[in-house]
């Protein structure tokens, strides 16, 4: 037997499948133009017993696609071997959603940027559309999408990989728009599209040209600032939220590393033109999204936005005054959590006289962390052992760790005794 | 049996050795080298790939440590080890530490393993000069992230490879395919690092090391460490039944020396070989010792299986003296600290004599007297052993092997080494084909070609669905619900779940019973909840197996051997419950699980019919000849090609598929045929009968033992039946042809006679 022979009926005994040519669900098509479903979720039923049509047909024979027709299709020019470049200018009025992207001209990024004020002229935005989601060595970014900002211009590059040869070229290219001078911006690209990129510079024996850049990744500060409040913390939920942004014919993300691997394989290009333009409307929100984020940490009570997240974010970062400030000024009833931390916050600059109400508010609600304040506060501050014993004794019953109040109780009863007999 | 004392022979240190090692040495107490430390050196200076085989307490570490620590120091050159555990890997880097610390040496060593928290992982990729790993991590971590090693991997100079020995057979096989990934991915940071191996005494360590590296490696095998007198005892169980040769069970004798020792103060180590029989010598001893439920317990169990938290607690008992007895398993017997033991006792020898010696280098480490006992089994092989003791002192008959080629391991690896790196035309990989092995993964979609280059394409990370230990993946964990709880007890792999975690079987942590309630097979989840059964259970299983390819054949007057491929059915149809310390049979239940079935190659010899007929008066006395003797060969196999007793199995059928013979799972005696339904049958007295033997590979598309029994076939057929001649039994018994029961006891027609019957004939000895 030859090897092939035996490999297929090795695997064919433990149940590995060939794979089979796609077929593709959504509806994405160079003809109809950019993007579909709103949200991702099961295949239709039409869509999943075509695929299981075209599962029992031969493989089809690869189609050669040109490069030029590939650059026809997502609506760009080849700039290099392998390589389609589609570029964009958009005005700084323009509106993404319901918000220009003049918005980020206007926003203080400073908190986001975790330090000084960034120049938007050394924005870059970055986002990048994958083989896959496991990271590692082979996982190949095919689409890279860069933004920035150049007076009132908003410019889109998204280069598009039509051959893996092409790889080499696009990250050379690429630097055109990276110096030691950039601030990456990106949704999720500390923990995956800048290693990756890395690792593509890397084992293409360039040098890392994000090695030492800063990097503001949006999604850490809108978890921060909203997840109590939103299903999920996604890009497009942040859209839907913040930016009013609906997209109506997108492809979903899980289905873009299959799309280039059938162009590949089977030479498939339905939904190319599909992924450029969602990479582009990620990019784009990129720009809107830190404009409007900027503004949810700078000024109070802005929609959604969780008091409690922002000021926890601006205490850590050791904006006590800021943190301060998003709590009284929320215009809306606070939580119980919030309301802790409003005390904590008024406590540690030294206004007990404002701490003391929340605790005595909440505690009437039963809430044993405000009891067990107002007990430390009357026994270390106060010195009123009476006070710090009624408000242990109320803990008692509510405490899953009796065995830890009794233990104060008496170390009160101990401390009360000299001062009740003197 | 004692092994006498030897006296050391010493080089000087080597005159380039940086001062600031001699001084750390000097201020560990070491003036000057062993023999085989410094022709190490000098090998490795060379820049030669070397193994280094010596005996436990030998200072093997100094043979690597100092060219690593030395290449470090002068030149910034990284190094990687490798342990085949974590544990070993942790008390690897406290002594590198040591010497650092004693020499001023400013070397940084780091462990990075499952348990290295994320943000200290920077650390080591761009600080560590020393990176102590395992090939886990080497398999999954590592070498898939290649790049962000760029620095380590640039400057990588030597790479040390410690218990050899270990990589053997599967393991070993996937261990040959990790070192081909490593030395591309060096390729492309065009690093040549030197390779040090260190063993423990095997046959053929320059053998084993080229085949794990691909490339001829340099033998150093004369230990000049100076060595104390160690004392083995080989405790063959007295003779119960003279008659049926039956002697009492190693399980009865191993408790009765470890309840001695343990009463005279002694600490104690006890290793089993599996992990059923781990928590019944543990309950035995607790059953003793630990009946005061106030006291601290004094005796506990160690094994796979036990969740690390628990693993690590025992370990600190037994470091600090708090425990006095301990059960185990392999888990323990690569070098985890546990601090000095006096007595080791073995429960049946552990399968190789390095494996022996290792487990007894667990008592005495503190230049203390200590006492070996290996308490010898009914087992061929424990009794072929005790028989036999010059294995302990002459030259090790061990050979170690491994199929760097089997294609299903080696397929796992090259699609790892796709991710990785891309492949191009002109590279190899292995020994078969690698045009044709990447074209086939192209048709699967997951590597796509682009001229003369393979690309990864697949939206996955193939790594992390190989496991190098393991046949099949997914471990099953086991979750204790009782009175509503969720909480996972432990984790069995694969390969024993079917045996252990069957719907009512007792499973057994700490000794304590639990019973499964509910196994849901595809969530690899057994659920359960505890018992206070008196009783365990204990998995009846049997193989049908049918011929589907013969490569090669040799006929003898009476008899033929055959070599090929067979497919292969395991199932687990039911079980017993044995009630503990009468071992009484005290009822069955049906197991309903899904069928293992393999495609492996093996051994097979069938009898010619007529000769056959001739030898026996019946068909059943024949079939019985033929288990008895499937029994000596097993044994005898698993001697020759050096592998585990479970790498082979052995099945009696007629190669069809349509009938096989067993006896009972333990060996009782009870002959039966069954149907391939596994329902007993009749066997027709008009059709053919033609019983065959069969030996075959225990491993998906087989790991390469066919090939060496066939060739070694004359040397297995004459040994098992020196085996059954030379036993002192006289009907049979389990140290020759297997257990057999007291009606079979008429000379004439007893199985032992049967069996050197069958053996005559396969060997064309007829007599």
């Amino acid at each position: 037997m030859d090897l092939r022979t035996r490999l297929r009926e090795l695997e064919a005994r433990l149940g590995v499948g060939q794979r089979q040519p796609p077929a593709v669900p959504s509806a994405v098509t160079a003809e109809n133009g950019p993007a579909s479903p709103s949200v991702p979720g099961p295949l239709p039923l039409a869509a999943r017993l075509q695929r299981l049509a075209t599962a029992q047909a031969d493989k089809p024979a690869k189609r050669a696609v040109s490069q030029e027709e590939l650059a026809r299709i997502v609506g760009g020019t080849l700039c290099a071997e392998g390589v389609v470049l589609v570029e964009q200018f958009l005005p700084l009025s323009h509106r993404h959603g319901n918000v220009p992207f003049q918005r980020i001209r206007e926003a203080a990024l400073d908190f986001l940027a975790g330090g000084a004020e960034p120049e938007r002229e050394r924005l870059l935005f970055i986002d990048t559309e994958t083989t896959g989601l496991s990271g590692g060595t082979g996982t190949v970014a095919f689409v890279l999408g860069l933004a920035r900002i150049q007076g009132d211009t908003v410019e889109v590059r998204q280069y598009f990989l039509t051959c893996f040869a092409g790889e080499t070229a696009m990250l050379e290219h690429a630097l055109g728009w990276i110096d030691d001078r950039s601030h990456l911006v990106s949704f999720n690209g500390k923990a995956f599209d800048i290693p990756l990129l890395a690792t593509r510079y890397r084992l293409a024996r360039l040098a890392n040209p994000f090695a030492t850049l800063p990097h503001m990744d949006l999604l850490h500060r809108t978890r921060a600032a909203f997840k109590r409040n939103w299903p999920d913390c996604r890009l497009q939920t942040a859209e839907q939220y913040l930016l009013k942004l609906f997209r109506d014919d997108d492809l979903p993300g899980h289905l873009i590393p299959q799309v280039w691997t059938d162009l590949l394989q089977f030479g498939e290009t339905r939904s190319l033109r599909g992924v450029v333009d969602h990479n582009r409307i990620d990019v784009l929100s990129l720009i809107a999204l830190a404009g409007v984020l900027g503004k949810t940490y700078a000024e109070p009570g802005q929609q959604y936005a969780d008091p409690l997240g922002i000021a926890r974010a601006h205490r850590r970062a050791g904006n006590q005054a800021t943190a301060l400030l998003h709590l009284e000024d929320h215009g809306e009833p606070l939580t119980d959590d919030a309301r802790l931390e409003l005390a904590a916050l008024y406590a540690k600059s030294g206004h007990w006289d404002k701490a003391v109400p929340v605790w005595e508010a909440l505690a009437g609600k039963d809430v044993l962390c405000a009891m067990e304040r107002l007990a430390i506060y009357h026994e270390h501050k106060q010195k009123d052992f009476a006070a710090a014993v009624h408000w242990t004794e109320r803990m008692l019953p509510l405490s899953p760790q009796a065995d830890a109040v009794e233990k104060r109780l008496r170390r009160l009863a101990r401390k009360g005794k000299p001062a009740g007999g003197g | 049996m004692v092994i006498p004392a030897r006296a050391g022979t010493y080089a000087e240190f080597p005159a380039d050795l940086d001062l600031a090692l001699v001084t750390a040495l000097n201020s560990r107490g070491i003036r000057q080298l062993y023999s085989h430390q410094r022709a190490a050196w000098d090998a490795v200076a060379a820049g030669r790939h070397t193994v280094v085989v010596t005996p436990t307490a030998s200072g093997k570490t100094l043979c690597y440590n100092l060219p690593v620590l030395q290449a470090a120091m002068k030149e910034h050159a990284k190094a990687l080890y490798l342990f085949p555990t974590k544990a070993l890997a942790q008390d690897q880097v406290s002594e590198l530490l040591e010497l650092n610390k004693a020499g001023g040496l400013g070397v940084r060593a780091f462990t990075f393993d499952g348990d290295t928290p994320g943000d200290a992982r920077v650390a080591v990729r761009t600080r560590g000069d020393i990176v102590v790993s395992n090939p886990d991590m080497l398999h999954q971590g590592i070498l898939p992230h290649h790049t962000k090693w760029a620095q380590f991997f640039e400057n990588l100079r030597y790479v040390v490879i410690d218990e050899m020995h270990t990589y053997r057979g599967v393991f070993g096989s996937h261990m040959a395919n990790v070192i081909r990934r490593l030395l591309r991915v060096c390729r492309f940071y065009r690093a040549e690092p030197v390779f040090i191996f260190c063993s423990a005494t095997i046959a053929n360590p320059a053998e084993l090391a080229g085949n794990l590296l691909g490339v001829p490696v340099t033998a150093i095998t004369e230990s000049g460490a100076p060595q104390g007198e160690k004392h083995l005892l080989l405790w063959n169980p007295p003779v119960i039944n003279p008659e049926l040769g039956l002697r009492a069970s190693a399980r009865s004798q191993t408790t009765r020396i470890a309840r001695a020792a343990i009463k005279s103060g002694l600490k104690t180590i006890v290793f089993a070989n599996s992990r059923l029989m781990v928590e019944v010598l543990t309950k035995y001893l607790k059953d003793v010792f630990d009946n005061d439920p106030r006291k601290p317990a004094r005796v506990a169990a160690y094994r796979g299986g036990y969740l690390p938290t628990e693993r690590r607690a025992t370990e600190g008992r037994l470091r600090a003296g708090t425990l006095d007895c301990v059960v185990t398993t392999t888990a323990l017997e690569l070098g985890v600290d546990i601090g000095g033991l006096d007595v080791c006792i073995l429960n049946g020898y552990p399968g190789t004599i390095a494996g022996t010696w290792q487990r007894l280098g667990r008592a005495g480490r503190r230049n203390r007297a200590a006492l070996g006992v290996l308490v010898a089994t009914s087992e061929p092989l424990d009794q072929y052993i005790v028989r036999n003791p010059e294995f302990f002192t002459g030259a090790s008959p061990e050979h170690a092997r491994i199929a760097p080629d089997q294609l299903l391991i080696l397929m796992d690896h090259v699609r790892c080494a796709a991710f990785e790196l891309p492949f191009t035309a002109d590279e190899h990989f292995g020994g078969e084909d690698l045009v044709e092995m990447l074209s086939h993964l192209e048709e699967l979609g997951v590597v796509h070609r682009e001229g003369n280059r393979w690309h990864w394409v697949a939206d996955s990370y193939p790594a992390s669905a190989v496991s190098l230990r393991a046949i099949a993946d997914g471990n099953f964990v086991v979750v204790d619900t009782t009175g509503g709880r969720q909480d996972v007890i432990a984790e069995v792999d694969y390969s024993s779940a079917a045996l252990t975690l069957y719907e009512g079987a007792i499973y057994l942590v700490q000794a304590s019973p639990w019973q499964v309630e509910r196994l849901d097979w595809k969530g690899r989840k057994a659920f359960v909840t505890k018992t206070t059964a008196d009783y365990y259970t204990d998995a009846i299983d049997y193989t049908k197996l049918k011929i589907l390819d013969c490569f090669e054949d040799a006929a003898v007057p009476t008899a033929v051997c055959k070599r090929g491929e067979v497919h292969v059915v395991r199932r687990v149809s039911g079980y017993k419950k044995i009630r503990y310390y009468t071992h009484e049979n005290i009822g069955y239940g049906p197991v309903n699980l899904p069928d293992h079935e393999m495609h492996t190659t093996a051994v097979w010899w069938q009898v010619d019919p007529r000769a056959l007929e001739n030898a026996f008066p019946n068909r059943w006395q024949a079939l019985d000849g033929f288990l008895g003797a499937a029994y000596a060969i097993h044994s005898i196999a698993v001697l020759l090609t050096m592998s585990d007793r479970h790498d082979l199995g052995r099945a009696i059928g007629d190669g069809e598929g349509e009938w096989f013979a067993t006896t009972d799972a333990r060996g009782r005696g009870k002959l039966q045929t069954l149907s391939a339904e596994g329902e007993p049958i009749e066997l027709d007295a008009a059709k053919e009968f033609i019983p065959t033997l069969f030996l075959y590979d225990n491993y998906p598309g087989g790991i390469g033992l066919s090939v060496p029994l066939y060739d070694l076939r004359d040397r297995v057929i004459a040994g098992a039946r020196s085996l059954i001649e030379h036993c002192g039994c006289k009907f049979g018994c389990p140290a020759c042809v297997g257990p057999i029961l007291g009606t079979d006891e008429d000379g004439d027609r007893s199985p032992r006679n049967a069996a050197i019957r069958i053996l005559d004939l396969l060997g064309a000895r007829a007599g």
